[in-house]
């Protein structure tokens, strides 16, 4: 018997009717959706091990939030957020272009005020030209952080906190991510012309893997036993959603993987590895199955951990612009190399995924280019496509 | 040419593709790999692929931090293979058959070797 899920849109309520287009070019919307979605969501700006030492920072645009967020370890070993904004006539506080480093404090280049790393107000040159003023009053804004899994969130404005906000996902992991053993070893970023959600909506189904990807996995994720690529696992959440994809466990190494498949287990392109899919926390592929080969755990709005067989970690990031423009960013995280082998085969498993993510990007322009023409209003989704048609129930939700 | 003998003993046979191809820096190998010709792209493939294990065992002798500059530009070369393996292997032209522009994103990890 085929023990893969079947009626996924039935099993979790949701109506199996065409899904509207409006939603990814409507600029009302998009305005909709910076104020009752990514106003009082919880995102990810990094990770927790990106600033190990107190006065160690990271700078991250928010454009949703017309922000830009300055995370820093205090020198109590607390992180803290900050909108990157000195408060007397509101410059950044860090130069263009600067996304992380490690500071005693922060000067504002324009009149010289200067802030500790816990976001304290500290000197003001010719203070006493000010009226009634008291450095004590005129810290840095701060914004809500916490952290979950080795992962630093931010809110602008929560209603509930962190772990009431991940729920189903709070306790899933035990741990799991929360070491510095996962190094980054790529970080892929582009400015993408489309809607936040037909960007999204590109990674959280596997139906297109055999046609867009189907140069690059020859046998991996569709093969004669799964010819369409349907998943082995997939829950709906109350905001968040699962999805677990299957890999082909006799795939045939090309002559390069052979060589490799000597020296590292870390070989992107060997998706399904019995032997790494067992005794993993509940949450790491969650249908127990031996050919499981990576978990998608869509983190509402805006964030996704990919959890694979043959890397631990990889992060995915889509942050809105305007309506029709998204930031995409992408990591991938491994053990260290030890050696050349194994320096060779993270070198080969980022080259690969790149180049398969370059693939998954090149729709999403042409996509949004016509989407606004009126010759369809909406899109029929299968009942493979229940992550898609999940993250639009969501949002729609929320915005009533 | 000064890279006449830049290759641990035993590997002169990949002296040719020095030049071109010991790289080291992802941005880089990926643009070089864009302008080239397959024929280029199939003589490394050639040359190292049937080397590759050879190689690999040759360069886990040394600490990744502490290479010989020869053993380093070993690694290089290796490292351009690794960059071309889809071309070859997969796309059968030097780039993905259909992709979103490559100039366009940006490779913000890049430790160079």
């Amino acid at each position: 018997m085929d023990p893969r899920p079947t009626n996924l849109t039935h099993k979790y309520g949701m109506s199996t009717e065409p899904m509207p287009l409006e939603p990814n070019i409507s600029a009302n919307y998009f305005e909709q959706e910076r104020e009752k979605v990514f106003t009082h969501s919880w995102m990810n700006i990094g990770r927790t091990y990106d600033i190990p030492n107190p006065g160690d920072y990271l700078v991250k645009t928010i454009d949703v939030l017309r922000t830009s967020v300055l995370i820093v370890r205090g020198r109590d070993h607390k992180i803290r957020a900050f909108h990157n904004m000195c408060r007397h006539r509101g410059n950044k506080l860090t130069a263009p272009g600067i996304e992380m480093g490690s500071a005693k404090g922060f000067s504002c280049a324009f009149h010289g005020w200067t802030y500790d790393p816990e976001g304290n107000l500290v000197v003001v040159p010719d203070e006493a030209e000010f009226f009634d003023f008291d450095k004590c009053d005129n810290g840095l804004a701060p914004i809500e952080c916490d952290t979950w899994e080795g992962f630093i969130f931010i809110a602008k404005a929560p209603k509930e906190s962190l772990q009431s906000w991940l729920g189903e996902f709070y306790d899933r992991f035990e741990g799991y991510f929360d070491t510095p053993d996962y190094v980054r070893v790529s970080y892929y970023r582009a400015e993408v012309n489309a809607n936040w959600k037909v960007v999204l909506d590109a990674f959280v189904e596997a139906y297109h893997a055999p046609f867009l990807h189907g140069g690059a996995y020859p046998d991996q994720l569709s093969w004669e036993d799964n010819r369409f690529a349907h998943l082995l696992g997939a829950e709906m959440f109350e905001r968040h959603r699962v999805l677990s994809i299957e890999g082909n466990p006799d795939h045939d190494p090309s002559p390069i993987e052979k060589h490799l498949l000597k020296y590292s287990d870390q070989v992107f392109t060997l998706l399904a590895n019995p032997e790494k899919s067992k005794g993993l926390p509940k949450g790491i592929n969650p249908t127990r199955d031996d050919k499981w080969a990576f978990d998608i755990n869509v983190i509402f709005p805006n964030f996704y951990i990919a959890s694979m067989s043959v890397m631990p970690l990889v992060t995915y990031h889509f942050w809105p612009v305007a309506v029709d423009r998204t930031v995409w960013q992408t990591e991938h995280y491994m053990f260290a190399a030890k050696n050349a082998g194994e320096l060779l085969a993270q070198q080969y498993s980022k080259v690969f995924a790149r180049d398969v993510q370059r693939e998954d990007l090149i729709t999403l322009e042409n996509t949004q280019s016509v989407l606004a023409s009126g010759a369809f209003t909406t899109m029929p989704l299968s009942d493979q496509e229940v992550a898609v048609r999940h993250g639009y129930k969501v949002v729609e939700e929320m915005l009533r | 040419m000064e890279s006449s003998n830049s290759l641990p003993p035993g590997f002169a046979e990949l002296e040719p593709f020095v030049d071109q191809w010991a790289i080291s820096t992802e941005v880089e190998r990926n643009r070089v790999r864009r302008n080239s010709s397959m024929e280029e792209i199939r003589g490394l493939y050639k040359a190292v692929e049937p080397r590759l294990s050879d190689i690999i065992e040759y360069l886990n002798e040394f600490p990744l931090d502490d290479m010989p500059d020869d053993a380093r530009q070993l690694l290089r070369l290796a490292m351009s293979t690794m960059e071309i393996t889809p071309a070859v292997e997969l796309y059968r032209q030097p780039d993905v058959v259909h992709a979103f522009d490559a100039e366009r994103v940006e490779i913000l990890v890049d430790d160079p070797v």
